[in-house]
């Protein structure tokens, strides 16, 4: 797939109407650095800026009255927290992925998106990694995690998915920031250059670390950079993994499955990419950036979804099978129940969004269709919460001793949780928008360059 | 001699990758060393026709990576050992299977910090002072800036035959940059 | 243990330090043991840090029950059961169990009051002996007294003492769980007022028409252990006792009989009718069920003659009942299975409420003294004993909660509690024991002898003198015996020897049956509503209905289906010109067109919530137990019945192994049926570890367990476990350690019920442990699964890991850790009070074990085999529970599970419980099912 979108974006051309240079990195840049503000983009912030509110209010109340406040019990010890967090981090994939992987492939569509993608694993990465703390019974103890030599708590124990999962997130969160800021360098040497304000200059200047562009840095800047983005790579395949072996490694039927590895990794770029999306479509449009965030861009990010989600189809496929292969009776009335039991609704809005999107990103004249696809991208969003809410709940729900089983429903905290957290991220990005190149300048004007080159005779 | 003290070197700034690259061909074939270039974003090649080998970046991430999978392996394992052996859940003390995926996991840190810092490190960087950025006409401002700088400690420096060369060159600016 | 052997004499010592030290911790502010007084001088038994026991007793529905109570540095913790006891044989029942809190219930009234408003005794004595001097006027006419079911001995005596200064009182019983049928059966039958007294050791064929033996009455836990003994299976030959149960609403004896039926109980006359048919060879006119079964069980009554015992429920009919004890009498059970005694209640006799609020109404009462019970709550509906009282100018109500009663009377003494007073009370066999104090009256509370006292004029004497006195027939050292063993060694009183009369009267079973009949029943653990407020109780869930913190009308699917409602549904059941509105509940055993509503619910007492709802107020006269329903109406309302672990189908699941004892004695393997490849006990990934000292283990028969739930009120008083409340056992967070499961096997027609205890199981593979980040639940040397609250961050991975679902999680801030909690004096202190967001479970009852390996440590033995005994193991009335050092080969719990019958749960995941089962084992009848 990789080969054919390279010749796509060659053919078809991933900055269009050829602007120069400086016109380019205007462009880009006045987003950020120029003064006048459209009143939506005020608005957008203020919406979410309030959910963030919730989301502050939500915890705080949480930290207060305790985790009793959540929809939770014995048997579903686990809810909506956990199913968070792997959402969260799935968002936060399609960013490492888009950045990172893309650019190993040498994928020059990427260009353009992948600041704004990087910004979103960041951001996305954080805030999942909130939730598992949150989720603890004391969190003021969440530092017990640590590999610390106190002497009132014994090591980590280095058996535990969840110990991997403490060094997967923490890993995943630095090498993000480290790429992040590796790719910022030059574009905030621009932004010093560029700044008129004096605090601007001395702001930036500091952050650019003194970059000038030389051609020695260059090189080994590019070194460093695709080293990075080769080690960000397996990283991003393991710390999904890593999270699903929080399941996997279980005995719960439903959770118990060799599958989930891959099928969490495909589900994260679903989901990722379905967050991209919903992200670029009204970002290009707002800011005028369509001849910078091409249609191109986005069929290819169709593309990604369409075959990362008909690997989530073939997973759930493959799931049920197994359940019936094992001859396990406890593992098969799990996932009976999972469609059949007290959970069905939720699963087969799941699964309508799920392997329903699928139906129209098959056509590329949809593919082409920016709000089509934005609207796809949205049920694509809410169908990839639901699945990892079936799986953590719905397994529950229904194990090994009858006596035992039981449901629960999510509380207004809960809630609280999953919204708040969304305003928190979009209130973050309408910053980043605000302070940040979003889309890398140089490498932007690189492939202008390359293009304007090739295209010369 | 007298030109070392006074100031940096020659600066000349192009509109075109390929003006650049042209003027450095033409110094390196006139036997200029101490040449530096500037430019909005990499520009394949040109570093080697500047005379640059490859760097120790990729040495670095390596021994990161190493060490940052030993440590935490070892940590691991000296752990459940020595420091607090004690019977989880029926299994072996030593379950390294278990044990690689934080070891994992700390490599790639290790690696990927080393490669961070590691790139700095050989760049000199920090440096918010450097004697470019006094040149009026240098500016990473837009991309279609790209600058060639001839040091005043190069044995053929000549401010006189250089600037005559840029100009040959089409340079669109030529100045002197004060150390 | 060891400490009762020196109790006795200066455990009175003890007493008053603790007397002085609490009274400084300014106990009527409700803080006991706030601040802890040193001790002026250390009496010699009390070593601080070790729990010592005294023997006392404590009355379930006026019946005693011998128990020992657990002390720590004069604090009673824990109730156990006095072995030397007759009624309890060393077991105690979850009633007892719960005890201790009502002791510290801060509900408890705490001062005396007069209208309302709180008066000194010293108040109540002076206008009192006033009293006196108008009652000595008239010998007393005007002054009326109402007692509940008692049998304290002391009492009686007071009583006449006052009848004696007081010729022409007026004496008035009023006992809401009464039987009178029985009363009259034994009467019809036997010329005389008797109650009975069985022989589960010598019955071999039991047959039960709504009888529960298992649950009620004040000898069900010496019965539940002979009727246990009889059925124990060891090895494959072994002899059990077969029991047939027909039950209108499912029963703890119903549900571990061999074979059950649903039958409403206005229809049981005509199974003995049809019973007695085929014993006579009489031809049978109508069966009322398969006659393949009735004629199993008249062939097994046969055959067993002497050795049958047929016990009707004593809230049957009188034909009914009569039938029964015609039925034993025929085949000669009378005397052998089934003995008489004499009615031990006291006054049983006496005027009940409707003859005092008629005498009220006469005006023919102008004092009146109601001793305990609540009478206001537990009224029929057509008797406003309120508005009565409130008419009568002195009224006077000793009880421990400010109930309905308190409200209506003048006067509100706060009753003493068992564990703060001196009394005595008589078994179900009419056993004496003493109830002595351990500790001083926390709110100042008064015995209702201290209140006679007051009545009689003699000031002067306190609770012990007159038990002494009562009891003056034994010498100094046979009351100290008495106190130390906890019974007094009394001439049992003697067994009737009745002729029986009008042998072949036949039952006739009501031919007008009505098309749907209500049985009010008395909950198993409230009874009338005196232990209603007791919290642990109210969340203990039913051990067949499931429900907690509420009661519901129970009725079988069909019945459900015909009216048209479903659980949940809050339905309006009219009775005549009465009617309650309770939810409804879905029981699939209960008998078709039969409701079942439990008594005690609703009663306000203080500050106790109240739960449920009354139905007293459905009878018409008292002690009226099948009441015919007048209408059924939907109210639209929706009020989900609040229950624990409510599901009671196996799903084909190899989770209860039963069989039937002969197939059982051909080959074991009968019970292996669809169970999972099993791993062999040597097939393992990688070595397992060893336990060099113990390795402990427990075996649970489930053949034995009558569900009673005693283990689990047991455990949640041993290890701290709190009370959580209504909310959020709706929610599915219930904190007790250990749960006893239904499930239900057999056919709606045939039901067949099943319990299983479910502790944790300590898993050698522990699969908890494994997945905890923190190390928070690891294993010991000695082989358990330990939980380190204060290391434990709440991930809650284990309990996600464990298929038993054994842990529990606090959620919230259920302990009340501020240094005033009325309950902070109840708390184990050998047991952690866990903290918010830690997890908890069994943990074998370690801290036991710890007391035991020191004392084995002191003696450089090793901990002998039955030393360590675990809360649910020593409670349980049945030994359905062996715990035990499994590297010891001679160790019971070894021998336990070397039995065929022995199985782990859920053994295919290979988790290596500690804790196995023992198969259900029912010995039944080939001939009987079809």
């Amino acid at each position: 797939m990789a080969s054919d979108i390279r010749a796509d974006g060659e053919a078809a051309g991933l900055i269009e109407g050829r602007p120069s240079y400086g016109d380019l990195s205007r462009e880009i840049a006045g987003v950020s650095l120029g003064t006048r503000r459209p009143r939506f983009f005020w608005l957008g912030f203020a919406f979410f800026f309030l959910l963030a509110l919730l989301f502050l209010f939500s915890v705080t109340w949480l930290l207060a009255i305790g985790i009793g406040t959540l929809g939770l019990n014995i048997p579903l010890a686990w809810g909506v927290p956990i199913t968070n967090t792997v959402w969260w981090i799935g968002i936060g994939h399609a960013g490492t992925l888009i950045s990172a992987i893309l650019l190993l492939l040498r994928q020059k569509w990427r260009n353009s998106i992948n600041r704004f993608a990087e910004a979103m694993t960041l951001f996305a990465a954080s805030i999942a990694g909130l939730f598992p703390i949150l989720h603890l019974g004391r969190p003021w103890f969440a530092y017990w995690l640590l590999p610390l030599p106190v002497t009132h708590m014994p090591w980590p124990q280095w058996r535990s998915p969840l110990t991997w999962d403490f060094f997967a997130i923490a890993t995943y969160l630095t090498v993000s920031l480290v790429f992040w800021y590796m790719g910022l360098i030059p574009d905030l040497a621009t932004f010093r250059d560029r700044a008129k304000s004096r605090g601007q200059q001395i702001v930036y200047g500091v952050l650019a670390l003194g970059w000038r562009g030389s051609v020695f840095h260059w090189a080994r800047y590019e070194e460093a950079y695709y080293l990075v983005a080769a080690l960000a790579t397996p990283l991003v395949v393991s710390v999904h993994s890593v999270i699903s072996l929080d399941f996997t490694v279980a005995i719960t039927p439903g959770y118990h499955s060799t599958i989930f590895p891959p099928y969490f990794v495909a589900g994260a770029l679903y989901s990722g990419f379905a967050m991209v999306l919903t992200i670029a479509v009204p970002l290009r449009s707002a800011f005028r950036l369509e001849n910078v965030i091409t249609e191109k861009h986005l069929d290819n990010g169709a593309k990604v979804m369409l075959a990362s989600g008909a690997i989530v189809a073939y997973a759930y496929v493959n799931e049920a099978f197994y359940a019936w292969y094992s001859g396990d009776e406890v593992h098969r009335y799990a996932m009976w129940a999972r469609a059949f039991g007290p959970y069905a609704p939720t699963f087969w809005v799941m699964i309508a969004a799920n392997i329903g999107s699928l139906v129209p990103l098959s056509f590329g004249a949809v593919r082409r269709r920016p709000w089509v696809l934005f609207a796809i991208a949205l049920v694509i969003n809410l169908g990839m919460w639901l699945e990892r809410y079936i799986i953590v709940v719905s397994s529950l729900a229904r194990d090994y001793l009858p006596s035992t089983w039981d449901t629960t429903t999510p509380t207004w905290t809960d809630y609280g949780l999953i919204f708040g957290s969304i305003g928190l991220f979009f209130a973050l990005m309408f910053l980043l928008v605000r302070l940040l190149p979003l889309i890398t300048i140089y490498e932007v004007a690189e492939l202008a360059h390359e293009e304007e080159a090739e295209a010369a005779p | 001699m007298s030109d070392q003290q006074e100031q940096h070197g020659l600066l000349a700034v192009f509109d075109e990758p390929e003006a650049l690259e042209r003027a450095v061909e033409r110094l390196r074939g006139r036997g200029f060393t101490a040449l530096d270039a500037f430019t909005p974003f990499p520009v394949e090649g040109l570093a080697e026709k500047l005379g640059y080998r490859r760097s120790r970046v990729p040495l670095l991430v390596l021994i990161g990576g190493i060490v940052g999978f030993a440590s935490v392996f070892w940590l691991e394992a000296w752990s459940v050992l020595v420091n607090y052996p004690i019977n989880v859940g029926g299994r072996p003390l030593f379950s390294w299977p278990a044990f690689i995926i934080p070891a994992f996991e700390g490599g790639i840190l290790g690696g990927s910090l080393c490669g961070l810092f590691g790139m700095l490190a050989l760049n000199r960087l920090p440096k918010l002072y450097h004697p470019v950025f006094n040149a009026p006409s240098f500016s990473l401002a837009r991309d279609d800036r790209f600058a060639l700088l001839v040091m005043s400690h190069d044995p053929l420096y000549d401010r006189t035959k250089l600037r005559r060369l840029f100009r040959d060159l089409g340079a669109r600016a030529i100045e002197e940059v004060a150390p | 243990m060891s400490a009762t052997d020196d109790a006795g004499p200066n455990r009175r010592d003890v007493l008053k330090l603790m007397g002085a030290s609490l009274a400084l911790a300014g106990l009527t502010a409700c803080h006991p043991a706030r601040q802890i007084v040193p001790y002026v001088r250390q009496p010699e038994d009390v070593i601080p840090g070790r729990k010592s026991y005294y023997a006392t007793t404590l009355a379930i529905d006026g019946f005693g029950f011998g128990v020992l109570a657990e002390s720590h540095e004069g604090r009673p913790t824990k109730i156990e059961g006095n072995p030397h006891h007759p009624a309890s044989l060393g077991a105690a029942d979850a009633i007892l169990q719960a005890s201790v809190l009502g002791l510290y219930d801060p509900n408890r009234a705490q001062t005396p009051t007069r209208d309302g408003v709180p008066a000194g005794y010293d108040a109540f004595l002076a206008e009192v002996a006033t009293l006196r001097g108008s009652l000595a006027k008239d010998w007393g006419r005007s002054l009326a007294v109402l007692i509940g079911p008692e049998t304290s001995p002391t009492l009686a005596s007071q009583l006449a003492a006052l009848r004696a200064q007081f010729p022409e009182m007026q004496l008035y019983r009023h006992a809401p769980l009464a039987t009178p049928e029985a009363d009259a059966a034994s009467q019809a039958v036997f010329g005389r007022a008797s109650s009975p007294l069985y022989h589960f050791d010598r019955a071999k064929v039991i047959l039960s028409l709504d009888g529960d033996f298992l649950g009620e009455g004040g000898g069900k836990l010496a019965y539940a252990r002979q009727f246990a003994d009889a059925r124990r299976v060891t090895g494959t030959s072994s002899s059990m006792s077969r029991l047939y149960a027909f039950a209108s609403t499912p029963t703890l004896t119903s549900a571990k009989a061999d074979h059950s039926r649903r039958l409403r109980a206005s229809a049981m006359g005509t199974v003995l009718t049809a019973i007695a048919d085929r014993l006579d060879g009489r031809p049978t006119n109508s069966d009322p069920m398969e006659s393949k079964l009735l004629d199993a069980i008249a062939i097994d009554l046969r055959q067993a003659g002497p050795n049958a015992l047929v016990i009707a429920g004593s809230r049957l009919d009188t034909a009914t009942q009569a039938a029964a004890h015609r039925l034993n009498a025929r085949l000669g059970a009378v005397g052998h299975t089934i003995d008489l005694l004499p009615p031990l209640g006291i006054a049983s006799d006496a005027p009940d409420l409707h003859a005092l609020a008629d005498a009220i109404g006469a005006g023919k009462v102008d004092a009146l003294l109601i001793l305990g019970h609540d009478p206001v709550f537990t009224a029929p509906g057509d008797v406003d004993l309120a508005a009565a009282v409130k008419r009568v100018g002195f009224s006077a109500y000793w009880g421990p909660y400010a109930d309905g009663t308190a409200n209506a009377c003048r006067w509100h003494i706060p009753a003493a509690h068992a564990l703060e007073g001196w009394s005595d009370a008589l078994g179900f066999d009419g056993t004496p024991s003493i109830v002595q104090p351990l500790i001083e009256p926390l709110h100042g509370g008064r015995t209702m002898h201290d209140v006679l006292v007051a009545f009689l004029g003699e000031l002067d004497k306190n609770g012990r003198d007159l038990v002494r006195a009562r009891w003056s027939t034994l010498d100094d050292q046979s009351w100290a015996q008495a106190l130390k063993s906890g019974v007094i060694d009394a001439p049992k009183p003697t067994f009737l020897m009745p002729s029986v009369t009008a042998t072949n009267a036949t039952p006739t079973s009501p031919s007008s049956a009505p098309s749907l009949e209500l049985n009010l029943v008395p909950d198993l653990y409230f009874r009338d509503g005196a232990f209603a407020p007791n919290t642990w109780l109210a969340e203990l869930p039913r051990p067949l209905s499931r429900m907690v913190w509420g009661n519901a009308v129970e009725m079988s699917p069909a019945t459900a289906k015909r009216l048209m409602v479903d659980t949940g549904d809050v339905v309006e059941i009219t009775i005549g010109s009465r009617s309650i509105e309770l939810p409804v509940a879905i029981e699939p055993n209960q008998a078709d067109d039969t409701l079942t509503v439990p008594l005690g619910y609703g009663r306000l007492a203080g500050g106790a919530p109240v739960v449920g709802t009354s139905a007293y107020g459905l009878r018409k006269q008292n002690a009226a137990w099948q009441l015919p329903v007048t209408g059924v109406r939907k109210t639209g309302a929706r009020q989900k019945p609040i229950t624990i672990h409510g599901n009671f189908d196996t799903e084909g699941r190899d989770i209860i192994r039963t069989a039937a004892l002969a197939d059982f004695a051909k080959d074991p393997a009968v019970l292996a049926r669809n169970k999972q490849p099993e791993p062999a006990p040597d097939d393992r990934l990688f070595p397992a570890w060893d336990n060099p000292e113990e390795a402990w283990g427990m075996v649970i028969d489930t053949g034995s367990c009558i569900g009673c739930m005693a283990c689990v009120s047991a455990c949640q008083a041993e290890n701290n476990s709190p009370v959580v409340g209504p909310e959020q056992v709706a929610l599915g967070r219930e904190m007790h350690w250990l749960r006893v499961d239904r499930y239900e096997t057999g056919d709606a027609d045939a039901p067949q019920t099943h319990f299983q205890p479910v502790p944790c199981m300590q898993c050698e593979n522990a699969p908890c442990e494994e997945v905890c980040p923190v190390n928070a639940t690891v294993h010991t040397h000695d082989g358990l699964n330990a939980q380190v609250y204060n290391r434990c961050v709440g991930t809650r991975y284990c309990s996600q890991n464990c298929p038993y679902k054994v842990r529990r999680f606090n959620w919230l801030q259920y302990q009340d850790f501020s240094e005033d909690s009325p309950l902070s004096a109840l708390m184990n202190p050998n047991v952690t009070v866990r903290e918010r967001g830690v997890m908890e479970k069994c943990t074998y009852c370690v801290q036991r074990i710890s007391a035991a390996r020191i004392d084995a440590q002191d003696g450089n033995r090793p901990i002998r085999d039955g030393e360590v005994v675990t809360a649910c193991q020593q409670t349980c009335p049945t030994h359905a529970i062996t715990f035990g050092n499994l590297n010891d080969p001679r160790s019971a719990v070894r021998r336990a599970k070397a039995e065929p019958h022995n199985y782990v749960l859920l053994a295919e995941l290979n988790t290596r419980p500690r804790t196995s089962y023992l198969a259900d084992i029912r010995n039944s009848n080939g001939d009987a099912d079809g």
